[in-house]
């Protein structure tokens, strides 16, 4: 049998795909550029801003459970943005110290700092109304949605998490033989079985897979269901019927804790005691994250949940206030929970990290 | 020169045609052959004779979207040529997203499985089937084989994520060619 028959057999396509393919890079490359010029004088302001967005909704997601430290990655700390834009009036959020020296300095940072403010970002500007924290599921979600977690596509050795894929999935195969689950399925099964080099398998590994310190798997992680919480944003934004500004503001994006789990790190109960620490690389930890858009739009999320974003769609409204609600679970500490808006350019350059804690 | 001018003339049969083809695409050619062979002596070989093609090609035919249609032959051709490589011993790290597709759909085993499914159809139809974005990121992958970083760095997405669309699609190709095995 011919190896890469399936090569020839794609090169049989319709070529309207393959149109679709340059038009779609060109496109996405020129929006890039376009934007990155456009957002440059407003760059500083912007980044602090929805920095400040990512590190409040962890904050007030602690703050809703008690008083729990909050604990920042100490060594991806970010240089203080001292910036201010330029024709910034005061009511424009500048951050004048990072996250991570505003907790060093025994301050607290929420989102509720920002309640209020008029934030600005690429050509356009919304205010942070409310922020609300409910555990009450919006009309409409059900826990099944929730149950759908990102899958973890690990699909070649040496992976993002450290642990290559190999390792994985004899981890796993182990696991299932111990305790009598499932194998893998049998076609999944291939590479050397000597060395493990090659193996691969197509299971998913779910946020609430456990790995340990050795790379062993230990199974899955139950949730309760009062673990999951709302966070409800609601956003005030300008201009929302602009054509232009929707090109950019509908691929608004919630990204969230993309491999987040360099270690070491710690887990804390709710009294701030260490009930747990990671010192080796962990599976991904990525939790279970809906994102829920109101009534107040006409339009409602895309369900387009692929790994750690969310992409959610606007349409042309005569609305300008929309809710923007967020489920998390606390049983997974989390990255970078980051309101992105546009998703070619990388708004977002500070690491912080706020982990919560098991139940 | 536009695309219908270039197409002009090859119709009037004008040498000008390649010169023409080759100026407005021959970056983007030369990046996809070098995708696939990696060997920037290769591509160049694997571009002369795409521009031979195209001359033999048009007329009669007469291409709705002529980089598309370019880069069909070179992407075509290179293939070729990477099989003639590897037959060879030639590595090319193009073998990689090939084998990965590969490896999804037959679980490593040969691809006999297959042999029957009409995948000019099949692979059409399997492509509409997917939203344009993950569409974009298949193709690109797939049938570019570009790596995912370039991918990611292409589309704007993290990696990521584009690794997620992948496995995603893969599991819908190999679904939906299981489904045509039936």
């Amino acid at each position: 049998m011919k190896k890469y028959r399936l090569s020839e057999q794609l090169g049989n396509i319709d070529e309207a795909f393959l149109e679709e393919v340059l038009k779609y890079t060109e496109e996405k490359r020129s929006g890039r550029k376009t934007i990155m010029k456009s957002s440059f004088v407003l760059k500083s302001a912007a980044i602090a801003a929805c920095a400040a967005i990512a590190i409040g909704i962890g904050a007030v997601a602690v703050s809703h459970r008690g008083e729990i430290p909050v604990m920042p990655k100490a060594e991806t700390a970010e240089p203080a943005q001292t910036e201010k834009a330029e024709g910034a009036g005061d009511d424009i959020v500048v951050v004048e110290k990072s996250y991570n020296e505003r907790i060093a300095d025994g301050e607290t940072v929420t989102l509720e700092t920002y309640i209020g403010k008029r934030i600005e970002h690429q050509g356009f500007a919304f205010t942070l109304k409310d922020i609300t924290v409910s555990p009450t599921f919006p009309e409409g979600i059900t826990k099944e949605d929730i149950a759908y977690t990102p899958t973890v596509a690990a699909y070649t050795d040496g992976d993002a998490d450290g642990m290559s894929y190999s390792e994985k999935f004899y981890s796993y195969r182990e696991y299932a033989k111990e305790h009598g689950l499932p194998p893998i399925e049998e076609d999944e099964d291939y590479g050397d079985p000597e060395s493990g080099e090659g193996a691969y398998t197509e299971r998913d590994l779910y946020v609430s897979d456990v790995i340990d310190d050795n790379g062993l798997y230990k199974g899955p992680m139950d949730v309760p269901d009062e673990a999951y919480k709302w966070v409800f944003l609601e956003l005030e934004i300008e201009n929302l019927t602009d054509e232009e500004q929707l090109e950019y503001f509908g691929d608004m994006q919630v990204c969230y804790g993309d491999y987040i789990t360099e270690p070491p790190y710690e887990i804390y109960d709710k009294d701030g005691n260490v009930i747990y620490t990671q010192p080796e690389y962990s599976s991904y930890t990525i939790y279970s994250l809906v994102c829920y858009m109101s009534e107040h739009t006409d339009k409602k999320i895309t369900d387009d949940r692929t790994d750690t974003f969310l992409n959610v769609s606007f349409a042309p409204s005569e609305k300008k206030s929309i809710i923007l609600g967020f489920c998390i679970s606390d049983h997974f500490i989390y990255g970078d929970l980051v309101l992105q808006l546009h998703n070619s350019e990388p708004i977002f350059n500070q690491s912080e990290y706020v982990y919560l804690p098991l139940k | 020169m536009n695309d219908e001018e270039i197409i002009e003339l090859f119709f009037s049969r004008d040498e000008l045609a390649i010169t023409s083809a080759q100026e407005k695409y021959g970056p983007l050619l030369l990046k996809v052959a070098l995708k696939i062979l990696g060997e920037r002596s290769d591509a160049e070989e694997c571009l002369n004779d795409a521009y031979l093609a195209l001359w033999g090609s048009i007329p009669p035919e007469r291409p709705q979207n002529l980089a598309a249609y370019c880069c069909k032959i070179v992407r075509n051709l290179s293939f070729k040529r990477l099989e003639y490589n590897l037959a060879q011993k030639r590595s090319a790290r193009s073998a990689v997203p090939l084998e990965e597709l590969e490896a999804s759909l037959s679980g490593g085993e040969d691809f006999a499985a297959y042999e029957n499914v009409d995948f000019s159809i099949a692979v059409n139809d399997f492509l509409k089937s997917l939203k344009p974005e993950m569409r974009v990121v298949f193709m690109k992958r797939y049938y570019m084989t570009d790596s995912v970083p370039e991918i990611a760095s292409d589309l704007g997405f993290s990696e990521s994520k584009v690794k997620s669309m992948l496995l995603r699609a893969r599991k819908k190709f190999k679904s939906y060619l299981k489904g045509e095995l039936k």
